[in-house]
């Protein structure tokens, strides 16, 4: 529980330095032409905007949310539109991601191999973090589900000797019975 | 009444905190986390900008910001006032001056989008000087138009719509010009009232349908040059090898004067003498000097002028007596001045530009920077034998930047032939710092970007195109192979510049020294890199958004992204091939600047 809400805070970090990485580049070449990106066919500024403001958003969402899950879930989702929107680029006769950085390399003084490196670091990371989390959780519940059912209590209706299942922890409470709605007491047989 | 006393007071309890209060200490080293991250990218951004030399935006500001000159200047025939144009900010105005005491005073301006530069120029006085006439046209959808101004005021006194593009304007008298269309047809034009002038009529009556030219069929038309009044009714003006007379009224043109096959005809001027015209030809070795006695058709020559080497640009003055030319050697940029035959040459110094010049009477007009400072209007008084600046440049003294007079040098090359080029280098060198280099062809005109350049820390070198070798690129390599061991150049830090026709040598100098550059700027490119080849790490391409190749700039853009090579291509929307308004000479400087020291 806790290692997946470090990687969930990690990962949110590392969106919203990004996307305000983007918000600068897109600040300090404000003089400049810029390209149209391969893929989507639209200026890379608008380009950087878009993905810096979704960026921002999840990284936000995944810093302040309370459940693992859903910030998960969005940071696979991201990494996973990142990834392919690589391959895409290969797809695209686009060999080198060179072209698609723009000024961000610039602005930040950084060697564009550099720039280029650490983005696949960092969105590999945010993947398989988020793999991992949902991974984790979803073998979480099944064991769950297989205590909850180890732990379940067997009794016969004392009115129509119906089975009843329940867990221990429901002990003492007073139900209608499932099979012939008398009131029944849930108790150890 | 209840006493509490004894009792003492009672704790209220604390408020409960509110939603949001309790969610934010909550979250508090989140935030945290959250501050820290945002305080580290803009401390890597901070690095990366204050590694950039100190007041580089400054310094291209104030260089951009020197308002250039463009056309001819046209002083009036009293020597007392001056026609020019000079950049505004965001376009060309066209000023008029006192000479005496160099306030000058805005005639008119034209916005830099749409400019064409055939259809904004100043055509010169009227005999009396009491008008000076002007060409423009403010936009495309405008008509074309002769403004007839004031001489002592400036005011406009009357405009004459024209159907096409004036080419040469000559004054008839005060009261009548002729000027020639891009159809190269003779068009009169007479004042009918103080505010009035007539609509222009041709001097070859019109027959039958009107004809509509492309352009490329304008081109081959043999074209009218030297238009000049030799009277109040007859110009006479040259026509290929031929000089022609006109008279108004009379169906066709006389012709005068035509060169024989061995001598070429370069221009023509009028004498003082109204009946002798003063020739000047040349053929392969010298420029002749010949009178042509107009009532006679008798020519003899006069004079005899070696065409030395790097002498270009002359221009006959003084009644044939004298000229003026610009010499580029490898220790000077200077215009060389013979006011007669038996004077002595004038050298006058233009080390830091000299971009055109003109001649009246018995003086010279130049626009110029003697020494770096930033271009102005200068008269050689032949008389006086002096040099005066008569217009300064109307821009405040620098703050942030110093003028550079450049340093000219000579080398001889492997093939014994002299590459003569100059450079500016950075004002205050540290002794064992590095700079970056930047090496191309540049121009004989005053230009703000290699002021610009040097003053934020690197070596601008220019190299002339006045070698035998041929183009001038041959001589890049063992111009810096020199260089190197006299500057302390970055060796991984050399640029290549070009601008417009200079810019295919710059793309074969990529193609061919592909692990030599650290970059290239092209400045509104006549020819690109092959993308499939080119393996330079950066490119700056710096073009007007109205430029013919923009589309095709634009193209290459993304074409570049497609292929991974880093283009920065900086669009300036107004600007055209050559940009004339302050505000995109100013972000021409900035982009070349953000290039090289960072953004």
């Amino acid at each position: 529980m806790k290692a997946a809400n470090l990687l969930i805070r990690c990962s949110g970090l590392i969106l919203v330095a990004a996307s305000l990485m983007l918000f600068l580049a897109n600040f300090s070449s404000a003089e400049l032409s810029t390209p149209k990106d391969p893929i989507f066919q639209i200026s890379l500024r608008v380009l950087f905007w878009a993905s810096g403001i979704v960026l921002l958003c999840v990284g936000v969402f995944c810093l302040f949310s309370d459940s693992l899950v859903v910030p998960a879930a969005w940071m696979a989702w991201i990494s996973i539109n990142f990834w392919i929107y690589k391959f895409g680029l290969k797809w695209n006769d686009t060999p080198r991601f060179d072209g698609v950085l723009g000024t961000l390399p610039e602005t930040f003084g950084l060697a564009r191999s550099t720039v280029e490196w650490g983005v696949c670091v960092a969105f590999s990371f945010i993947l398989l973090a988020s793999i991992m989390i949902l991974v984790a959780n979803f073998l979480g519940r099944q064991k769950a589900k297989e205590i909850n059912a180890a732990a379940a209590i067997k009794i016969a209706c004392n009115h129509c000797g119906g089975h009843i299942a329940f867990p221990n922890t429901r002990t003492g409470e007073q139900i209608p019975c499932p099979h012939c709605a008398k009131v029944i007491v849930l108790k150890l047989a | 009444m209840t006493s509490f006393k004894g009792h003492g007071h009672e704790l209220l309890p604390k408020p409960e905190a509110s939603g949001w209060r309790r969610w934010l200490i909550g979250k508090r080293a989140n935030i945290a986390l959250l501050a820290v991250v945002i305080a580290l990218v803009f401390a890597v951004r901070l690095l990366a900008v204050s590694k950039r030399p100190r007041d580089v935006q400054s310094i291209a500001a104030e260089v951009g910001a020197v308002a250039e000159f463009w056309g001819d200047p046209s002083p009036n025939r009293a020597g007392n006032r001056i026609v020019f144009q000079q950049s505004t900010e965001n376009g060309v105005g066209i000023f008029l001056a006192e000479i005496q005491n160099g306030t000058r005073q805005l005639i008119f301006e034209q916005a830099e989008r749409g400019f064409d530069h055939r259809n904004f120029q100043v055509w010169g006085w009227s005999p009396d000087d009491r008008w000076f006439a002007l060409s423009r046209r403010p936009d495309r959808e405008s008509k074309r138009e002769i403004v007839i101004c004031h001489g002592k005021t400036g005011e406009i006194a009357a405009t004459v719509a024209v159907e096409r593009t004036v080419g040469e304007l000559a004054w008839l008298s005060p009261q009548a010009f002729v000027y020639v269309d891009d159809y190269q047809e003779l068009q009169r034009v007479e004042q009918l009232s103080e505010k009035k002038w007539s609509y222009p009529q041709a001097f070859k009556k019109p027959v039958g349908k009107k004809i509509k030219l492309t352009k490329e069929q304008q081109a081959v038309l043999p074209k009218i040059q030297g238009l000049a009044a030799l009277s109040g009714d007859t110009v006479v003006y040259q026509q290929g090898q031929a000089v022609w007379s006109w008279t108004f009224g009379v169906p066709e043109p006389v012709k005068l004067w035509e060169a024989v096959t061995a001598n070429s005809l370069v221009d023509f001027s009028l004498d003082k003498d109204p009946n002798r015209l003063l020739l000047r030809c040349k053929n392969k070795d010298v420029e002749l000097l010949s009178s042509f006695y107009l009532p006679t058709k008798y020519t003899s020559q006069f004079g005899i002028i070696p065409a030395p080497e790097h002498y270009t640009n002359r221009l006959i003055l003084f009644n044939g007596n004298g000229y003026a030319c610009m010499k580029r050697d490898a220790t000077v940029k200077l215009l060389f001045v013979k006011s007669s035959p038996d004077s002595r040459a004038v050298e006058i110094e233009f080390n830091a530009g000299l971009n055109n010049y003109v001649g009246s009477d018995r003086s010279v007009f130049i626009y110029g920077s003697r020494a770096g400072e930033p271009v102005g209007i200068w008269r050689y008084d032949a008389g006086a034998d002096s040099v005066t600046c008569i217009v300064s440049n109307s821009q405040p003294r620098f703050q942030h930047a110093v003028a550079i007079n450049p340093e000219r040098g000579m080398i001889t090359n492997v093939n014994g032939n002299v590459i003569t080029y100059q450079v500016w280098s950075p004002p205050k060198e540290v002794g064992g710092k590095k700079y970056p280099f930047l090496i191309g062809k540049g121009s004989t005109r005053w230009q703000g970007y290699p002021v610009s350049i040097a003053n934020a820390g690197a070596y601008f070198v220019s190299i002339s195109n006045n070698s035998e070798d041929g183009a001038w690129e041959k001589n890049v390599m063992p111009l810096y192979e020199y260089l190197k061991t006299k500057l302390n150049i970055d060796s991984e830090k050399i640029y290549l510049y070009g601008a417009s026709g200079s810019t295919q040598p710059v793309c074969n100098l990529l193609d061919e020294y592909p692990e030599m550059w650290r970059g290239a700027i092209l400045f509104s490119p006549g020819a690109l890199p092959d993308l499939s080849r080119v393996k330079v790490p950066r490119l700056l391409i710096d073009c007007g958004g109205e430029d013919v190749r923009a589309d095709a700039v634009e193209r290459y853009r993304d074409e570049a992204a497609k292929s991974g090579v880093e283009v920065t291509v900086a669009f300036h929307e107004n600007a055209g091939h050559v940009y004339r308004s302050m505000a995109s000479l100013r972000a021409r400087d900035e982009a070349v600047m953000n290039f090289l020291f960072g953004r």
